[in-house]
């Protein structure tokens, strides 16, 4: 593309030379004014604004390609640059219409080639005003805009149509004169028309700066003023320097003309649209720098949990003092009971401590609970004593900082004018105060649930392990078929069940449970089967082992803290069992009709000392027919309960077992698993449990 | 509920015993209530304690231990806790675990009243 663009530029620059050199030798030779001279003019002319209009073109096109998003500073920019050429137009055109100076050229070699180079300006400025134009118009475009474009660059053809028949026609009657005329005029205004609806999108002169609608303001009246003195010229071109410019550079006057027309009304719609927003543009610009510092604070707000109290307060004060009118702020955070200054901005933290020192400022903000406005703090007798020597606090506004749990700060921003804070800025403010409420909110929240989700997987590691405490698979007891379940309530729990071998050789299935739950029970649940795992070596009978445990337990432990156990042993003659209990929950006995529950006496382990519990415990004998199951459970499993409060009980895991005969104990379990699931619609279980169950087969 | 609705206990003074009237729900949430009024007690050189549980709907271990926590305390001092009114689903919990061989527990509020002046008696 930009190899195009030179090209086009060399190509104008070479027939524009060229067009010089003919007309230096047509004047030598006193041809200049005959009649073929006017296609000479005419063609050199018409090239050399074709070239440069495609040179313009190009940079038209380039520009549109990038894509890039231009600022209010871009559109000045290239307003100034044709301000310039459009300014020195006039100036030379000023100065050429003097009739003194327009005799020291006139026919002459020197007057020739200032006219042509001339002419070269006038083209230049010429397609810079289409070019400033077209692009902005192109820029800001609607839906429109493409068709009016196509339809603009139509007319100026037809225009350029229209001149070119007056040149070639200098004979045409009285009438066809007239009707170019009134077409060409016709043309003009229609031209000016489509500039004027074009330029639809005008909202953006409203989010300029006030200072830069100024400036449009006067670059528009001078451009205005150029437009109307170069109309004016032109068409009184014979008064001009140029008299016969016309006729040497045919269609160069008029195009500047319509190119100014198209870039004053387009200019001219921008300035209308300025009139209706200068009025409110000081409430616009301060509204929009509340929007975009309230903007900002939400981001402050989001990123929050990366950063410091320290840091979000520091920000937010210098943007309070942005959203306000204010000339300075500070901020004070309170942690226990000290009094931080945080941020200051024009004012001496010295000064601040000072106060603080002197008047326990502090403790006045800490008062204050709500945000408030001090329009002038002459007003208030503290106050102003307080404030004395710090002639540059004369009005504030107090914004108390909290997080949800407690006072965090307090931010204080003023001015050194009395009554220059308004309700406006104390609104802006207050909704500053909640931001920061929300932002101190957000980040204690994050923290809470990092450690939380810490506590969570330590919590889950510990629950892994106690699993790895009780047995993964139950080792076969010959004529029997053994399983168990054990949930607890929340990730740990204290129930317990194992299957440990005594001294004799008999195999053992104990259940227990601490009391309580979570991981106080846990823990207790950890050292109970270290205590089982050793007593069982010294132990030769259920009874005994329990006696054992208590034994080593009693005194141990926290005296509120108690385990209740039962165990099974399996005797040497096949469908014997000794079952002995320690305040644990009845043993069921599924026969082949009826359920039993059996209590033998024993008191649970960790309530008395050896005699009084060796005194009371019995092991009872059971002799078992074939598919009779022995049940042992924890109370976490009657005591369920479903969302209205019900009793899972005792009568209900009685009926489940006695209504389903003919299930072996592993159906059972997982049976009696999802009834209990299903009474309790939920996972959420009270109280850890355990269920175990023995079929003979 | 609050633990306050859940459970509260009354106090009653009959000659030197101190007796305090379980109602509601004993578990590991109002178990602390029932500390705090035992601790009160024994604060006061009280250890001649009457539990009545005519109005303690439910027990749990949790609410068993609080006994448990503080009887060798009572017994030291030459006091006891006894225990009377079971409903018999309080009892049963109480029986499970074998504390009717560890404390007096009865039916009837006099009875261990006396039990306190006469301890001889069987």
């Amino acid at each position: 593309m930009s190899k195009n663009k030179l090209i086009f530029l060399v190509t104008g620059i070479i027939i524009f030379l060229v067009r010089l050199a003919g007309d230096l030798l047509l004047y030598s030779l006193d041809f200049i004014k005959g009649s073929t001279a006017v296609y000479w003019h005419y063609s050199t002319t018409l090239l050399i604004m074709l070239s440069f209009s495609a040179y313009y073109f190009s940079i038209f096109l380039e520009k549109d390609k990038t894509k890039k998003e231009l600022t209010g500073d871009d559109f000045f920019n290239s307003l100034y640059q044709n301000f310039v050429l459009s300014l020195i137009i006039l100036l030379l055109v000023i100065f050429f219409s003097f009739k003194d100076t327009s005799a020291l050229f006139r026919r002459s070699y020197v007057g020739l080639i200032l006219a042509d180079f001339f002419f070269l300006y006038v083209v230049i400025v010429t397609l810079n005003n289409f070019h400033f134009t077209y692009r902005w118009l192109w820029y800001r475009r609607h839906k429109l805009t493409k068709f009016y474009l196509t339809l603009l660059s139509f007319l100026i053809l037809i225009l350029s149509v229209n001149y070119s028949v007056k040149i070639f026609l200098p004979n045409l009657n009285k009438i066809g004169v007239q009707w170019l005329d009134i077409s060409s005029t016709v043309l003009f205004v229609l031209t000016a028309l489509i500039t004027f609806l074009t330029n639809k999108k005008t909202h953006w002169m409203a989010e300029l700066p006030r200072s830069q609608k100024s400036k449009f303001f006067w670059i528009m009246m001078l451009n205005v003023i150029i437009a109307i003195k170069l109309l004016m010229e032109t068409k009184s071109a014979d008064t001009m320097v140029f008299a016969g410019f016309e006729r040497f550079y045919p269609l160069a006057l008029q195009m500047l003309s319509v190119s100014f027309l198209l870039y004053g009304i387009y200019l001219f719609r921008l300035f209308m649209s300025l009139l209706a927003v200068i009025p409110s543009s000081m409430i616009v610009e301060k509204k929009s720098s509340e929007i975009s510092s309230l903007a900002y604070l939400n981001k402050i707000v989001a990123e929050a949990p990366n950063n410091s109290k320290k840091v979000l307060i520091d920000q937010v004060t210098n943007l309070a003092l942005q959203a306000s009118s204010a000339y300075g702020a500070w901020t004070e955070i309170y942690e226990s009971d000290n009094v931080y200054i945080n941020t200051c901005v024009n004012i001496n933290p010295e000064n601040i401590s000072e106060l603080e020192k002197n008047y326990r400022i502090s403790e006045f903000f800490k008062r204050v609970s709500t945000p408030v406005l001090i329009e002038s703090v002459h007003e208030y007798r503290d106050l102003s004593k307080m404030l004395s020597h710090l002639t540059a606090i004369k009005s504030m506004i107090i914004i108390p900082l909290n997080s949800s749990q407690m006072r965090e700060g307090t931010l204080i921003v003023f001015d050194s004018e009395d009554f220059s804070l308004e309700a406006d800025d104390l609104k802006i403010l207050t909704a500053f105060g909640d931001n920061v409420k929300i932002a101190l909110d957000n980040s204690r929240l994050v923290k809470e649930s990092i450690e939380k989700e810490r506590f969570r997987n330590e919590m889950i590691l510990a629950r892994n392990m106690q699993q790895k405490l009780l047995p993964q698979t139950l080792p076969l007891i010959p004529g029997y078929k053994v399983s168990a379940f054990s949930i607890p309530a929340t990730e740990v729990g204290g129930d317990y069940y194992d299957l440990v071998i005594l001294k004799n050789g008999k195999q053992c299935i104990l259940i227990g449970d601490v009391s309580g739950k979570g991981i106080s029970a846990a823990f207790y649940m950890a050292q109970l089967k270290g205590v089982v795992l050793s007593e069982a070596l010294e132990s030769e009978s259920a009874q005994e082992l329990l006696s054992k445990i208590n034994y080593v337990l009693y005194g141990k432990i926290e005296s509120q803290i108690f385990v209740t156990m039962s165990a099974i042993t399996f005797e040497n003659e096949s469908n014997k069992l000794i079952l002995a209990r320690a305040g644990h929950m009845p043993f069921l006995i599924k026969r082949e009709n009826y359920v039993e529950e059996l209590i033998p006496k024993g008191i649970g382990i960790g309530l008395a000392g050896k005699s009084i519990f060796d005194k009371h415990i019995r092991q009872t004998e059971i002799t078992l027919k074939e598919h009779d199951t022995v049940i042992m459970f924890t109370d976490g499993l009657n005591e369920v309960r479903n969302t209205d409060g019900t009793e899972f009980g005792m009568k209900r895991i009685i009926e489940i077992v006695e209504h389903n005969n003919g299930l072996d104990s592993e159906e059972l379990t997982k049976l009696l698993k999802n009834k209990v699931r299903e009474f309790a619609e939920s996972s959420d279980y009270h109280d850890d449990m355990t269920f175990i169950s023995i079929t003979k087969i | 509920m609050t633990t306050e609705e859940k459970f509260r206990v009354e106090r009653r003074q009959i000659h030197d015993i101190e007796c305090l009237e379980l109602n509601g729900f004993l578990d590991a949430h109002t178990a602390p209530i029932l500390e705090n009024e035992i601790g009160k007690s024994l604060s006061q050189s009280k250890y001649k304690l009457l539990m009545n549980f005519r109005n303690l709907d439910y027990i749990s271990s949790a609410g068993l231990g609080v006994f448990m926590s503080f009887i060798e305390e009572v017994r030291d001092k030459g006091g006891d806790i006894k225990m009377s009114s079971m409903n018999d689903k309080v009892f049963s919990v109480f029986d499970l675990l074998g504390f009717p061989m560890l404390f007096d527990i009865h039916r009837e509020e006099e009875y261990l009243i006396d039990k306190f002046f006469n301890p001889a008696k069987e």
